[in-house]
């Protein structure tokens, strides 16, 4: 396979706010054997494109694939707690799988590629 | 359009209400002046908001006046006017849609439904014409987004594919209203256009079932319909929680307390009211708002 072709550089392709060219990326490691981060990231692709229901089913299956991984339980989590949130005011002002400090989000998601990069 | 957006009444001050109430019938002003009294026939809710949302985001001068309602002059109340096209853009989006809307239904329905869509059309032809005329890009995109709807349903197609063409027209819709600016209009319209089809569907799941028409949510049906309403919820609160991250980055200029009232609280309000009332073996929960 094409040296140019991984995961890594389809994450990276995911930070660039290029989301069509990571999901071909993606298309062509479909029989990496890392099928976790292959879900994962997908979920991701996904996830950017708006479309949540294959975001949140890639998810699961990347957990199921490998539930030892915490960057994948925690994005799962992250999407299930959106899920059951009833009151819209207490949501977490922070997109689903995006960075970390969940208070600063606001502020740095016109750039964020997990917020605005898929759709926008 | 569908009527699901709407402020939670019980949580607004009555001054909010006075203020969304005259936006609403400036909006069938507009309508009755631009395309005649019938055309206040397609009036909605979710225009409504839209009209607001291209005031709101544009910054747009508008003011309240003291006047009487189109459809009934015995009845005075407070009407939004706007310096800019805020009423005509919502008025076309209104009696464009309107008009595909009944071309859908000429298609699907049984006879009578059928008989009334195909005289409706004739009747709204005229303003039909004069809206596409007005704006040709409206027109077009909903033209595309129909013939999307079609193929998606004819496929089968899973919630994200089947949501996707109302989706990217509000997106488009959006773009449209703040032009060449950013794209965090865009990217809160396609998740507002994804949670009004997606609550049609939740709505319409009963109705579908008896008919055997598509419904996105049927192949998640177990035949216990607690548990699909209950998956329904899940579905649109994952969509709202989307639409309010897009709805806190953009620069809401006024009506910002109406705007937060129906995000923050109109969307649960409308949700629940259409799950529970599935639930309890109640139809259609839409346009009960006898007050507007």
């Amino acid at each position: 396979m094409d040296s140019e072709y991984s995961f890594e550089r389809v994450q990276q392709l995911l930070d660039e706010g290029m989301n069509e060219e990571a999901e071909n990326m993606l298309m062509a490691l479909q029989t990496d054997p890392d099928k976790g981060r292959w879900h994962y990231l997908m979920s991701k692709v996904y996830m950017n494109k708006g479309w949540l229901e294959y975001a949140n089913e890639n998810a699961g299956k990347a957990v199921e694939y490998d539930p030892e991984n915490s960057e994948y339980t925690s994005y799962l989590d992250s999407i299930n707690l959106t899920r059951k949130q009833e009151d819209k005011k207490s949501m977490p002002k922070r997109a689903v799988g995006c960075c970390a400090d969940g208070l600063n989000c606001i502020k740095c998601c016109s750039s964020c590629s997990d917020c605005l990069g898929g759709l926008a | 359009m569908f009527g699901y957006l709407q402020p939670c009444k019980d949580e607004m001050k009555i001054k909010e209400y006075r203020l969304y109430k005259s936006v609403y019938c400036g909006l069938c002003r507009s309508l009755s002046r631009e395309y005649g009294l019938i055309s206040s026939l397609t009036l909605s809710y979710d225009c409504t908001v839209l009209a607001m949302l291209y005031i709101a985001v544009n910054d747009e001068k508008y003011c309240v006046k003291k006047g009487r309602c189109t459809v009934n002059p015995l009845k005075k109340c407070p009407v939004c006017e706007s310096g800019g096209d805020a009423f005509r853009f919502a008025g076309a989006v209104s009696v464009i849609m309107t008009y595909y809307k009944l071309k859908d239904t000429m298609l699907d329905s049984g006879f009578f439904k059928k008989t009334a869509a195909v005289i409706l059309r004739l009747i709204f032809r005229r303003n039909y014409k004069k809206a596409a005329k007005a704006f040709p890009e409206i027109d077009r995109l909903t033209d595309e987004m129909m013939q999307k709807q079609t193929a998606a349903e004819k496929n089968n197609a899973g919630i994200d594919p089947a949501a996707d063409p109302t989706a990217v027209l509000i997106k488009q819709l959006c773009s449209m209203i703040l032009p060449g600016k950013d794209h965090r209009m865009e990217v809160f319209g396609y998740y507002v256009g994804r949670w009004i089809y997606l609550m049609d569907a939740a709505d319409d799941f009963e109705k579908d079932i008896r008919r055997g028409s598509f419904n996105p949510f049927l192949p998640k049906h177990d035949g216990d319909l607690k548990n699909t309403m209950s998956y329904c919820e899940e579905v649109l609160n994952m969509t709202a929680a989307q639409m309010i991250l897009s709805y806190e980055l953009l620069d809401i200029y006024c009506f910002k307390d109406i705007l937060d009232n129906i995000i923050y609280e109109g969307l649960s309000y409308q949700q629940k009211k259409c799950t529970e009332n599935k639930m309890n073996g109640k139809s259609k929960h839409r346009h009960d708002d006898p007050d507007i």
